[in-house]
């Protein structure tokens, strides 16, 4: 089997995979259309929520995101408070630098 | 049966809100206390309109604010309990002023979040000034026109924009505004998507 056979191949299941998603949206569509809000809204909650949660737990995560923001506008402040008329990053620049997340 | 209706302009859900739903509800209302127009645009207005998908963020389009405006909106942001889990949310109108977002989460979360920019070009603007009212467990927030919505949404392209893009249309093709979906189509040229959007 040489590379484009390969490639066909894997177009193809993506395609299929693309299809079977898109009937699998239509078919929720029909579902919350013949059903009522008590018996959709919680199993599509349980979704929305359900990876909320999950990335809630990670709190290890938030409070060191949090500690790192602090951190960081710790050192912005002295820097101002220095008066050393050295140029300071803007924030946008900050988070180019990599010293923050942007955009997901 | 249902619980998802587009009547008189109005989005009416009626299933439980869910952490999305809260946290957009309780920023939309502060936004209000300053007259800060917004709407809330993309994935999220699938998910309120019953896409069965998860996300961890919120976009919302807000008109532009001056500075003072801005430090007076972060203020009482903390002081409700929220803070900016990529910059600090201090540097707000700095972000939102050189085109970027800034991200606004309660306390000690990074999810669910906000992704609040100034409306910039036509599309944004017209999400804006188009909006229409959601309603959901009592409470009502601005949303993005879904016609608007279906056609940017096939104008990002990506698996899950079409899909959004798909459970939309599917759920409201009856009382869809089809001239104004097919300008907006027109003028974002997906009129291709479109079409297969149609045959789905």
């Amino acid at each position: 089997m040489n590379d484009s056979n390969v490639r066909e191949r894997l177009d193809a299941k993506h395609g299929r995979d693309h299809e079977k998603r898109i009937e699998a949206v239509k078919r929720w569509v029909e579902y919350i259309k013949s059903e009522s809000p008590e018996t959709w809204g919680p199993q599509q909650n349980a979704v929305v929520d359900g990876q909320l949660d999950a990335v809630q737990g990670a709190q290890t995560s938030a409070t060191h995101r949090k500690h790192v923001v602090d951190v960081a506008g710790d050192i912005l402040a002295t820097a101002d408070d220095s008066g050393d008329g050295s140029e300071r990053a803007s924030p946008r620049e900050h988070r180019e630098k990599g010293s923050g997340s942007g955009r997901n | 049966m249902g619980g998802v209706e587009l009547r008189n302009g109005t989005l009416l859900v009626e299933r439980e809100p869910n952490q999305l739903d809260e946290l957009a509800v309780g920023f939309s209302g502060i936004l209000d206390r300053f007259d800060i127009e917004h709407v809330f645009v993309a994935g999220y207005v699938s998910i309120l309109a019953g896409r069965a998908r998860s996300t961890e963020d919120i976009d919302v389009l807000i008109e532009r604010i001056d500075g003072e405006t801005a430090d007076e909106l972060v203020g009482t942001l903390e002081e409700e309990g929220f803070w900016g889990p990529a910059m600090p949310l201090a540097s707000m109108y700095e972000m939102l002023d050189a085109g970027d977002n800034i991200w606004v989460a309660p306390d000690d979360r990074i999810a669910p979040h906000l992704e609040v920019k100034f409306a910039r070009d036509e599309f944004d603007r017209a999400a804006l000034e188009n909006h229409i009212t959601a309603r959901i467990g009592g409470e009502v927030i601005p949303i993005g026109p879904l016609e608007l919505q279906i056609a940017y949404k096939l104008y990002l392209g990506a698996r899950t924009d079409v899909e959004d893009a798909v459970h939309l249309y599917a759920l409201f093709e009856e009382s869809l505004s089809v001239s104004r979906l097919e300008e907006w189509v027109r003028r974002l040229g997906v009129q291709e998507e479109y079409e297969r959007l149609k045959r789905a």
